[in-house]
């Protein structure tokens, strides 16, 4: 609508995580409003875009989102190019999920800019009762290895919204102070092309 | 015996032991009885009676004949009877419950030709160790076909005297030409041989070989057998038949080795000593017999009966040659237990010898023509001899001789018919029995035949089934294969199972036939024997009991050999019956395997699975690396849309909530 016009900046933001641990619906909901109990698994690639705003500053967030990747596949390198941000969910449930949450990180840092905001998200908290993995647990993880965490719904719509613009926001403060706007985009050594880069790609995607 | 005391005057040719039956056993079987069957041998001849079973005192009433050559001292050995009881065990070895052993020789002396009495059993070694019971026998001394009663009777007018001086007359003028007779003699017999029996070997394998062995004495004499001709030439002539002597010399010498009694009496180291004089009377013995009853003229005296019974009785080698060993006219043991066994009425005449079995399986082997040549031959040996005794007691008293002779005719002329009744008899005996047996083996062969072929149609089957099961493996054309094999199955099964039914049914048919003939012989129910045949061998033992008697027909002495050789052919028979065996092993694995095949088509829906489940493997495979291709290239183009227009990925929708 009329937010494409008047955004001041779009963030490149990737959904991660195993295999059915509710990527797409986080995206619908979060982009759409909408769940969906028997979304099948997502095939090939695709992205929404949610227009916020935060701080006085439009923000257009592109939300990429693909198949729980279980192998290399050609697409990797460009999925995570240009993003800034990044939401790594897994299943409250299923621990499976939470222990993978390290090899997606490897994948994420060897393809994404190492500036990258990550969410560590732990979905489907309306099975709160077959929650296998301790809030704290994955908290702590968080905390050690410089994520945000929240833990989330997707199904209840709870969380949602808070763990995408906290991720949006911090994207945002990162850009806004000269250092994120090098870690988010392009090169961190580049600091002023960089700060160029977000501008070229803001116009980039205005133009879109 | 009335004439018990002239025993000494002459020999037995052959003596038939009835073992009526035991007492006092010593208990080895269970509940103190025994399951008992004895064992009659002389020399290497057996028979064995029946088991009877679980008895204290056992009665057989089996009787068996056997040949005594070289009755003398020198040969106590072959004189010796045992009697071994032994008890039939289930498992194992049978036992030895005792033995008797009778010394013929003396029993001979001591007593009259026929005795029956209770014979202590002792052990192994001949001891008497412990008290082992005892077996009640009749032992009776026999001549030839002539009980010795007959002879004796023939015997009492005839002094010896007269005999052993023509005896002496010949031995001393052939003691001049030759010293060493013995060897001399055996190239005329060989000549005998071949010339008489000549015929007769066309017509039996077994002989053929013998022939052969008698070639290669012959060559080895050859030096000496025409001297020795001439000799017997010049002996003819003293048997006053001049005008025959050509045939006599060779018929003659088709006597061989055969020993009057007289002779043996006056050189009790025949064996070595035996002149061409002996020979001569001798070879005069066989042909005497029959030359009397055809030609039972009035030439014909008490020294043609003697040679008669002289006949059969030497059957020892002793002119060195084996040939001569059969020519004796023993009854096969086939033939004396056919005769025991079978005219058990006869038997009480009492004349089961085996010179007439001898020429009854001429006849039955249908040699009849060198017979009447022989027949021939021996009329004109037979004449000669009685002109030649009649000329010698002429010299004498004419008068008595003619008296004596008369009598000797109708005794003679009596025994003939009675001897041409049994012959004819025993004749058609043998050919039904012949005939018979020529159907069984006619039947087994079938048989066997008919396994043979199930047999290789069974591997062919087997070897198919192997190259498809291979092939399979394979997975080469999976489905035809599957069904070809099917296919091919279903037609096995009925096949096997129609075949299963008649090899089963002609087997035991077999083994049922095979056992008649010896059904029908209680002498021959020797138990280990039987027992070592089995069923399949009958195809094989018939054949060469049909050879036996061939060989029999000419060559009497290789029966009574005959209870070894069927032990003896046990093994090699048995062979076959393992082979028949184990062919048969092999079908019923298969029908094994093919029940399982067949059955529920497991197998073959596995193979199919299998096939099934690798060619989807390989269909998916296929596909995987289509879907991996494809979704490369999605990838691919993915990248290019990301990297070029990355709003074409953005979700259709997505401009709704928004």
């Amino acid at each position: 609508m009329g937010s494409d016009e008047a955004y001041n900046f779009v963030f490149k933001v990737v959904l991660i995580g195993e295999s059915g641990v509710g990527k797409s619906n986080l995206l619908s909901r979060f982009t759409k409003n909408e769940f969906s109990h028997d979304s099948r698994t997502t095939i090939g690639v695709e992205f929404s875009t949610r227009t916020v705003q935060l701080s006085g500053f439009t923000i257009k967030a592109q939300i990429w989102d693909t198949a729980g990747l279980e192998r290399y596949r050609a697409i990797t390198s460009a999925y995570y190019r240009g993003a800034v941000g990044a939401l790594l969910v897994y299943d409250i449930t299923k621990h499976l999920t939470y222990e993978s949450v390290e090899r997606w990180l490897k994948e994420l840092y060897d393809h994404a800019d190492p500036h990258i905001v990550v969410m560590l998200v732990g979905n489907k908290t309306d099975l709160e009762s077959e929650r296998s993995v301790p809030n704290e647990e994955a908290k702590d993880y968080a905390e050690k290895n410089g994520l945000l965490y929240l833990e989330t719904s997707a199904l209840e719509s709870t969380n949602v919204e808070a763990a995408f613009n906290t991720v949006l926001s911090e994207i945002h403060r990162k850009v806004s102070s000269k250092e994120v706007v090098r870690g988010s985009i392009s090169a961190v050594s580049l600091n002023s092309s960089s700060t160029e880069n977000t501008e070229e790609k803001r116009t980039c995607c205005k133009n879109i | 015996m009335s004439l018990a005391d002239q025993s000494q005057q002459w020999y037995p040719t052959s003596v038939q032991v009835t073992v009526h039956q035991a007492r006092n056993l010593r208990p080895k079987g269970k509940n103190g009885t025994n399951d008992a069957y004895a064992i009659i041998q002389v020399a290497k001849d057996k028979f064995s009676t029946s088991v009877s079973e679980k008895c204290v005192a056992p009665v057989w009433k089996e009787e068996a004949s056997f040949d005594l050559p070289l009755f003398h001292p020198g040969n106590g050995d072959r004189c010796t009877l045992y009697v071994i009881v032994m008890h039939r065990a289930q498992v194992g070895l049978d036992k030895f419950l005792g033995q008797a052993v009778v010394n013929l020789l003396d029993l001979h002396d001591n007593k009259s030709g026929k005795k029956t009495d209770w014979f202590k059993l002792v052990d192994k070694s001949g001891k008497e160790d412990k008290v082992r019971g005892e077996v009640l026998l009749d032992i009776q001394f026999m001549r030839n076909n002539m009980s010795a009663s007959m002879f004796d009777l023939s015997m009492q007018d005839k002094p010896r005297s007269r005999i052993s001086k023509l005896k002496d007359k010949v031995r001393g003028k052939k003691k001049d030409g030759f010293s060493d007779s013995a060897s001399a003699i055996v190239p005329s017999v060989s000549k005998g041989l071949t010339d008489s029996e000549g015929e007769a070997d066309a017509q039996s394998l077994n002989q053929s070989l013998e022939v052969k062995k008698k070639s290669k004495l012959k060559t080895l004499f050859a030096p000496k057998s025409n001297l020795q001709r001439n000799l017997s030439q010049s002996m003819s002539t003293l048997g006053t038949l001049p005008e025959k002597n050509s045939s006599l010399s060779s018929s003659r010498s088709s006597g061989l080795n055969v020993d009057s009694p007289e002779v043996k009496k006056k050189f009790k180291f025949l064996g070595h000593k035996r002149t061409g004089s002996s020979d001569s009377k001798l070879s005069q013995g066989p042909f005497s017999l029959l030359g009397r009853s055809k030609q039972s003229n009035s030439d014909l005296n008490n020294l043609c009966i003697n040679g008669s019974h002289v006949y059969a009785e030497d059957t020892e080698p002793k002119s060195g040659s084996t040939l001569s060993l059969n020519s004796s006219g023993q009854g096969s043991v086939e033939d004396v237990r056919k005769h025991t066994s079978d005219v058990p009425a006869d038997s009480s005449f009492s004349i089961p010898v085996p010179s007439y079995k001898h020429e009854s399986t001429d006849r039955a082997t249908l040699e009849q023509q060198p017979h009447q040549e022989e027949e021939g031959r021996r009329q004109a040996e037979a004449k000669r001899i009685a002109e030649a005794k009649r000329l010698e007691e002429e010299e004498k008293s004419k008068l008595e001789a003619k008296r004596l002779q008369e009598e000797e005719e109708r005794r003679h002329r009596e025994e003939q018919e009675r001897k041409k009744r049994f012959l004819e008899e025993e004749a058609k005996r043998k050919k039904q029995k012949q005939t018979e047996e020529e159907k069984e083996r006619r039947k087994q062969e079938e048989a066997a035949e008919h396994q043979k072929l199930e047999e290789e149609r069974r591997r062919a089957e087997e070897q198919k089934r192997q190259e498809e099961a291979s092939m399979s493996d394979r997975l080469t054309s999976l489905f035809g294969m599957i069904r070809k094999k099917e296919e091919k199955k279903e037609e096995v099964v009925p096949q096997q199972a129609a075949e299963e039914i008649p090899k089963t049914a002609p087997r035991s048919n077999i083994s049922h036939h095979s056992n008649n003939p010896f059904d029908d012989i209680p002498l021959s129910s020797d138990p280990p024997v039987s027992s070592h045949e089995s069923p399949a061998d009958d195809p094989k033992s018939s054949l060469n009991q049909q050879k036996e008697k061939k060989v029999s027909a000419v060559k009497p002495r290789s029966h009574p050999v005959k209870p070894m050789s069927l032990e003896s052919q046990a093994p090699i028979s048995s062979p076959a019956v393992k082979e028949i065996k184990v062919r048969e092993s092999p079908p019923g694995k298969i029908q094994v395997a093919h029940s399982v095949q067949s059955g529920p088509y497991t197998q073959l829906t596995q193979e199919e699975l299998i096939t099934l489940v690798v060619r989807q493997q390989a269909d998916l495979s296929r596909k995987d690396s289509q879907i991996v291709e494809l979704e490369e290239y999605i990838d691919r183009l993915l990248v290019r849309v990301i990297e070029e227009q990355p709003s074409l990925l953005q979700s259709l929708n997505a401009s709704k909530p928004v």
